[in-house]
């Protein structure tokens, strides 16, 4: 028993590799979905966007780079997708370098049919200087983003003609995995404007932001790719995150089996050297 | 002077700053504005002074032959050719976009996708309960992981409820007094560079 125990505590990390490579494989060859409620902070967001009309402007700011794309890009796609179907105008603006591509992603995989870029959506870019830069664009939109990504002039975009100042937007959305992030967000945006936040924000960040939301911050907080998923299930349009569930439910149960074994092992084994002493 | 002259144009800026938020006065405004652009133009440069930075380590690397020196060959190789890349065709071109969706976000989403491996390996070897307080963060651990899960809830219905609980409750208490402390800390170090007092940004002391 004891030398079973000793081989378990020393399986080689190889062996734990490969199952958890299988874990998340097996998910991508038998794709499968489990049903799931959905949390309150999800909800919130989803029926606050659900009274945006065609008046109203909202910011995203899609700063996160491709490596947490399966983790906050889903949402992203998903709240993009209910904001075009609510007619609202959405302009993209980045302050992280990766911003502008993972919105041109969005964009190329989210808009449908009779939407047209610079009417009922806008990419303007990236600009550098974090939470100065959020700062300035809040109070100067135009003297910030004069041109689009395209380099197509402010005044050529129906979007973002009116767009002036945070004074001007129903509502923004920081997508984010890392930095200032929705703190950030409520000292530019929330204290100073009085304008409805919402943040997408990694499982680590999750915790951190939930004061926010508590203190009525933040209209909304979507958290990792299960809050993706559910924002998926709302607007009932499955894509990447509702996708990833599978591998990411397979290899969460793993990582949980491992703890629960590890801690057998090692409780027994100490049981039995103190028994032997 | 070296050391007064940036004291007062940091002072002048904080102060700025604090007169545009409590004073609503439209050349202060306008004045606030101007200095946050200002700060934009300054993160890029920001920008371009990290990437010569990155390119000055690594060509050392490579001149020295320093342990494993063709990686940075192979990085300084996909920075020349992204930015050339950005700088001639532009990144709005689809040749652009066909490379960063094709070479870029792929291997940057490998590397962040390889932690997971080093994670569950941790968590088999390093997780173990070895008092009171490791027993509660294991718990802890196992009921937020099972709460991002819709397994999590199939298995046990209360587990959302019970990881609400302790979002709410005990991560609640514990991160509004990170925020406020840190928030008091800005403060004091504010003050301290509007006095004059706080000199380590310019290195020394």
């Amino acid at each position: 028993m004891n030398q079973f125990m000793e081989k378990l505590q020393n399986t080689d990390r190889r062996i734990l590799f490969a199952l958890i490579f299988l874990a998340m494989a097996y998910p991508m060859v038998k794709p499968f979905t489990l049903p799931m409620s959905i949390t309150q902070e999800v909800k919130s967001l989803y029926d606050f966007i659900e009274k945006l009309g065609p008046n109203d402007v909202v910011l995203m700011a899609p700063d996160y780079s491709p490596a947490y794309a399966p983790t906050v890009g889903g949402a992203c796609e998903a709240i993009y997708v209910h904001l075009m179907r609510r007619g609202a105008k959405v302009v993209f603006a980045s302050f992280s370098p990766e911003g502008p591509m993972m919105a041109e992603n969005v964009i190329a995989s989210g808009t449908p049919a009779g939407k047209k870029y610079g009417v009922d959506y806008v990419n303007m870019g990236y600009r550098a200087g974090g939470e100065g830069a959020v700062a300035a664009a809040l109070q100067d939109f135009p003297g910030v983003f004069p041109k689009d990504f395209q380099g197509t002039a402010i005044k050529d975009l129906p979007a973002v003609q009116n767009l002036k100042s945070a004074k001007d937007i129903s509502l923004g959305v920081l997508f984010s995995t890392g930095g200032y992030a929705g703190g950030g967000w409520v000292r530019q945006l929330v204290q100073p404007y009085g304008k409805p936040f919402a943040a997408v924000v990694t499982g680590m960040m999750g915790p951190a932001h939930v004061p926010y939301y508590q203190a009525k911050q933040l209209v909304g907080l979507v958290v990792d790719m299960k809050g993706g998923a559910e924002y998926e299930t709302l607007v009932k349009r499955p894509s990447g995150s509702l996708a990833g569930m599978g591998a990411q439910t397979l290899a969460q149960m793993l990582i949980v089996l491992y703890m629960v074994v590890a801690n057998v092992t090692y409780l027994t084994l100490k049981k039995e050297r103190t028994r032997t002493r | 002077m070296r050391r007064e002259v940036p004291s007062i144009i940091l002072a002048f800026v904080g102060l700025l700053m604090i007169a545009e938020t409590f004073l609503n006065i439209p050349a202060v405004a306008s004045l606030s504005r101007d200095v946050k652009n200002w700060g934009i133009i300054i993160g890029g440069f920001a920008l371009a002074l990290g990437s010569a930075n990155l390119a000055r380590f690594h060509i050392v690397r490579i001149a020295r032959k320093n342990k494993e020196w063709y990686n940075s060959v192979a990085l300084l190789a996909c920075m020349a050719a992204f930015a050339l890349a950005g700088v001639t065709i532009g990144p709005k071109a689809a040749s652009y976009a066909f490379y960063y969706n094709n070479f870029l976000a792929p291997m940057n989403t490998t590397l962040q996708g390889m932690t997971v491996f080093f994670v569950g390996s941790a968590a088999y070897r390093a997780f173990t309960v070895r008092n009171a307080e490791a027993a509660i963060l294991l718990l802890t651990a196992v009921i937020v992981i099972l709460s991002s899960i819709p397994l999590g809830e199939q298995l046990w219905s209360r587990i959302p409820a019970i990881s609400k609980w302790i979002q709410d409750v005990p991560n609640l208490s514990g991160q509004r007094g990170i925020i406020i402390t840190s928030a008091v800390g800005s403060m004091a170090i504010g003050l301290r560079v509007l006095l004059g007092l706080e000199r380590s940004h310019f290195g020394g002391e």
